[in-house]
């Protein structure tokens, strides 16, 4: 009963508001589902993805891939949700949830997993310490230790281009 | 944010975030960060106050409010407000310009087509 109560009292912080929630959120990133995307992200805050995303990804807080959403490339961020399908390396520091409408192909990296059922995840899953999951690939691939932003496994010509643009 | 009818939907591109690439679509773009490479949208385009743009922006209507260097497509209008920066060249159907706004380059104008019947400026 008491929660009952609770839900109604209009005294409450209204915090809440579901009209429009992309606009007034302003730092949640957020890419609807009309919106393709090619290239690298990076920076720190939220991000909410809708639609069609190719390349990479390099967040400091959560990312979201929506049911629709689509992506492929390399994705790293603190917390990811997945939603939608994905092809390509998905490294959280934190943790990653795989949703019931998830479709993953690919590795994973990450200290903590959560899958529901009737998600998809075709490829393997590494979890480690959680600080440098990456690093304790073990890959016979000559791999330079100092660069810890390249994926040490997969000399992608995407991946390389991302690390070269972003030196600039 | 001035509104065409193409998209119904925003997306926002926040302060702390950085995109290196392209991004095509339907859809209105609301960008607070920065962004780099070349956006195509049939949609609106709006450059927050601390938004920067490096890249050729193709849209409806595009507001800016921060700094863009690149060359800006309005198929409808352009707005530089005051506290916005253009460096690059235009092509608008429509060109507002406000005061303390700071525009390099060249300017030209569009021809209304038939098509693009309802004028922008009514539904200001």
């Amino acid at each position: 009963m008491a929660l009952f109560g609770k839900k109604k009292t209009p005294g409450a912080p209204v915090a809440a508001t579901p009209a429009k929630a992309s606009a007034p959120r302003k730092d949640i990133t957020y890419f609807g589902k009309n919106m393709t995307i090619t290239g690298s992200v990076s920076g720190d805050g939220d991000l909410i993805i809708l639609g069609a995303f190719e390349g990479n990804f390099d967040l400091k807080g959560q990312l979201k891939i929506a049911q629709n959403a689509d992506i492929k490339g390399d994705i790293k961020a603190d917390e990811i949700a997945v939603n939608g399908r994905v092809e390509g390396t998905v490294t959280a520091r934190n943790k990653i949830h795989l949703d019931s409408t998830a479709r993953v192909k690919g590795h994973m990296h990450t200290p903590k997993i959560s899958v529901l059922e009737g998600a998809v995840f075709d490829g393997d899953l590494q979890m480690s310490g959680g600080n440098r999951p990456e690093a304790a690939k073990t890959t016979p691939a000559t791999v330079s230790p100092s660069r810890d932003k390249t994926p040490p496994s997969t000399a992608r010509a995407s991946t390389s281009a991302f690390t070269t643009a972003d030196k600039k | 944010m001035s509104t065409g009818k193409s998209a119904d939907s925003t997306s926002l591109l926040s302060k702390n975030v950085k995109i290196e690439g392209e991004i095509r679509g339907e859809e209105n773009f609301h960008v607070e960060g920065r962004f780099k490479g070349a956006i195509k949208l049939n949609g609106d385009v709006f450059i927050g106050n601390s938004g920067v743009v490096e890249a050729d922006v193709e849209a409806n209507n595009v507001v800016i409010q921060g700094e863009v260097r690149g060359n800006v497509l309005a198929r409808k209008q352009l707005e530089i407000q005051p506290t916005g920066k253009l460096f690059g060249d235009c092509t608008a159907q429509s060109i507002d310009i406000k005061e303390g706004a700071l525009f390099e380059g060249r300017s030209k104008m569009l021809k209304s087509s038939p098509a693009a019947a309802a004028r922008p400026g009514h539904g200001k």
